[in-house]
């Protein structure tokens, strides 16, 4: 039976075909969704692993203090100041009027626990499943957001070098002549810049947070996609259509963009993945040299330099290499669908057999 | 024949850098086309014959502006097209149009067909969208297809369809000047005489002029006005295609017409087929380009280079049959 509709959509038979190949790669179909489960978990963290409640009964009022900060003297406290739920003086006076649910983890990811019974770190225990760091905060809280802002990094730093590599590309590949030998030429003295060490500089210069990181780390990655693109741009200016078009006097962005593009997209899709997984790698070492995100910032590079800080500590950096491995698996299994998803060879081999309309 | 030619082509050269690459090496040149000349009157349809690496495309390329020729001029309508920059082409594109060769090659393979009909109008800001839906429905009906086509993909549909997809966004903008560039020889026989008769009938309701490239001298025939033969970039012979094909005078043009597949005739003369291939372009040879082939070739063919000459339209290119004794 032929269905061409995925999500409700309607699709082409090429895309169905596409579709097909995905799924028959077993492991990155599977790759995508324990991902995607992942991914829209973390995406609520909050909810899950919070030093807030989620829900507060206090003389017959409700109070939601994920949503909206609440001064201790709501309560019943001394002080105008943002609840401290995990206060006992504060449980205490909630307690006797009302309830509080609590998520998953009772921490946050920045959330220090006074209450150890031993130095931290502190091994995992019935209150700090992962144990602690060794400011005495939750591993487990700290895996979670960090998993989160890794991948929102390696999420928007795709996107933006895709843009920037994409329009690059196409420039070059599509002009050609003069601006794409000055281009490569550029390229090629840029890519032979010591990325890593620029980085270390510029770092040490400005205060990083996550937006003049992404900025910083774009200036090298935008890179990536441009040969690929460049490429094929390269091949379609002198296919007919394009020429076509040219004779109707479409202008020449509107070429790039319309005619061309889209028939570039392939190329551009299957190196996604691993340009994604590419960005995590390279913010987690930024972390683990202490030259990423600001401190205090739930990162995996700074808790595998914790890890590596105290070696006593083995669930430190054990849990953290652990989460490491499995994410990026995860990320290059998807990409290996992807490429399998697109390569010509496997569509039409599918359509011969499969739908029989190969010419 | 008389008033401003639609198309006036005067001394055309393209020429492209081979061999060398960077600012020091050493350049040769290509020259596909020399020194082309031709007028094309409104309602004319003048072919281009000639062999394979003829320069037959690149001349249309070059007319059409799609790659600005190497030196020479094209008029259109009696104004000078070549050295304008995009912004000033953009009018002419609404008169001018082209259709390809390979019509799985010319078509955007991710467009549906609605779309690609539809794109000159929306290009040049004709009607709004509604008005450019029902323009390109019109326009698909004339060329033959159905109004239930416009949202399938040109990989849907066969060559012939393609081609008839092609002809109707060419003739989208009412053109004057249709440039063909072999338009049905990837097409099957039985489908090149409809797509020719579609182009006919345009050409009556519509009052078009082609520039018709073909290699084959059979559809010349039955389709063009006039026709100029193409060797190494140069037009040897033009005439009135029934003139052309009664009382060829360049024995090019001749060895051409020879080498035509006739049924029914037997064995053809070994005298009528053209020895070897044509010459490297890179190296023409000197004098009369044709005379390493030629078998009327003498010692002054290998010397000069012999202008087209004749009268009543007829001119052709060759020492010996327009010179007489020597």
């Amino acid at each position: 039976m032929q269905r061409d509709r995925f999500l409700g959509l309607s699709i082409s038979p090429l895309s169905r075909r596409r579709l097909m190949n995905f799924r028959a790669n077993r492991r990155g179909f599977w790759s995508l969704w324990i991902f995607l489960l992942l991914f829209t978990v973390t995406l609520f963290a909050e909810f899950i692993v919070n030093d807030k409640p989620l829900l507060v009964k206090f003389q017959g009022a409700y109070y939601m203090p994920v949503f909206t900060e609440y001064s201790e003297t709501t309560f019943g406290g001394d002080f105008p100041t943002e609840t401290d739920y995990r206060d006992p003086f504060i449980v205490e006076k909630i307690a006797a009027d009302g309830w509080m649910l609590w998520p998953l983890v009772r921490y946050s990811y920045d959330t220090i626990n006074y209450d150890l019974p031993v130095p931290a770190p502190a091994p995992p225990s019935a209150e700090n499943w992962l144990g602690t760091d060794d400011q005495g905060r939750d591993v487990v809280a700290r895996l979670i957001y960090g998993f989160r802002i890794s991948i929102l990094f390696g999420l928007a730093l795709t996107f933006f070098s895709s843009i920037i590599g994409v329009a690059a590309g196409a420039a070059q590949g599509y002009f050609g002549g003069l601006t794409d030998l000055l281009f490569q030429r550029f390229i090629e003295v840029w890519s032979g810049l010591p990325i890593l060490y620029l980085l270390i500089i510029l770092a040490s210069i400005i205060e990083p947070n996550f937006w003049w990181l992404l900025g910083l780390l774009l200036l090298f990655s935008w890179m990536a996609l441009v040969g690929v693109v460049r490429a094929e741009f390269l091949r379609a200016r002198n296919f007919d259509f394009v020429r076509a078009a040219r004779a109707l006097g479409v202008s020449n962005v509107m070429i790039m963009f319309k005619h061309i593009l889209p028939n570039a997209m392939v190329a551009t899709l299957t190196f996604m993945p691993f340009i994604l997984s590419g960005s995590v790698v390279t913010l987690t070492s930024l972390d683990f040299l202490g030259f990423g995100l600001p401190p205090g910032s739930p990162s995996l590079g700074e808790l595998l330099n914790q890890g590596k800080a105290n070696l006593q500590a083995p669930w430190l950096g054990i849990t953290t290499f652990f989460i490491l491995a499995v994410m990026l698996s995860l990320l290059i299994f998807i990409g290996e669908a992807v490429r399998d998803a697109f390569d010509p060879r496997k569509t039409f081999a599918a359509a011969g057999t499969g739908t029989g309309t190969g010419r | 024949m008389s008033g401003t030619p639609v198309l006036e082509v005067r001394d055309l050269c393209k020429r492209f850098p081979v061999g060398g690459k960077g600012p020091f090496a050493d350049k040769s040149w290509l020259n596909v086309v020399n020194a082309v000349s031709f007028r094309l009157d409104k309602g004319e349809t003048l072919a281009l014959v000639g062999e394979s690496g003829g320069g037959k495309t690149t001349l249309a390329r070059a007319a059409a502006m799609l790659q600005p020729p190497t030196s020479g001029s094209v008029r259109f309508e009696g104004r000078e097209i070549t050295g304008l920059d995009n912004r000033s082409l953009k009018p002419l594109r609404r008169r001018i149009q082209m259709i390809f060769q390979d019509p799985y090659g010319s078509l955007n393979p991710r467009l549906p067909v609605g779309a690609i009909i539809a794109e000159p109008l929306l290009v040049h800001g004709l009607g709004d969208k509604a008005e450019r839906r029902q323009k390109a429905i019109r326009l698909a009906e004339q060329v033959g297809l159905k109004a239930g086509d416009m949202s399938r993909y040109p990989h849907q549909f066969s060559g012939g369809q393609r081609q008839r997809i092609a002809i109707a966004r060419a003739i989208a903008l009412q053109p004057c000047l249709i440039i063909a560039d072999e338009p049905v020889s990837a097409l099957d026989v039985s489908i090149q005489g409809q797509v020719l008769n579609l182009l006919r009938d345009l050409r009556d309701s519509r009052g078009l002029t082609y520039l018709f490239i073909s290699h084959d001298l059979a559809v010349v025939r039955h389709f063009a006005d006039r026709v100029a033969v193409m060797y190494l970039g140069r037009i040897v012979e033009t005439a009135a295609a029934e003139t052309l094909f009664d009382a060829p005078r360049h024995p090019y043009t001749r060895a051409l017409i020879a080498a035509q597949p006739v049924i029914g005739r037997g064995k053809r003369m070994a005298a009528d087929c053209l020895p070897g291939d044509p010459p490297s372009p890179l190296d023409p040879p000197s004098g009369c380009p044709f005379h390493p082939r030629c078998p009327l070739a003498e010692a002054r063919c290998r010397e000069s280079k012999p202008e087209l000459e004749g009268e009543g339209g007829h001119r052709a290119a060759c020492h010996v049959v327009n010179g007489g004794g020597t």
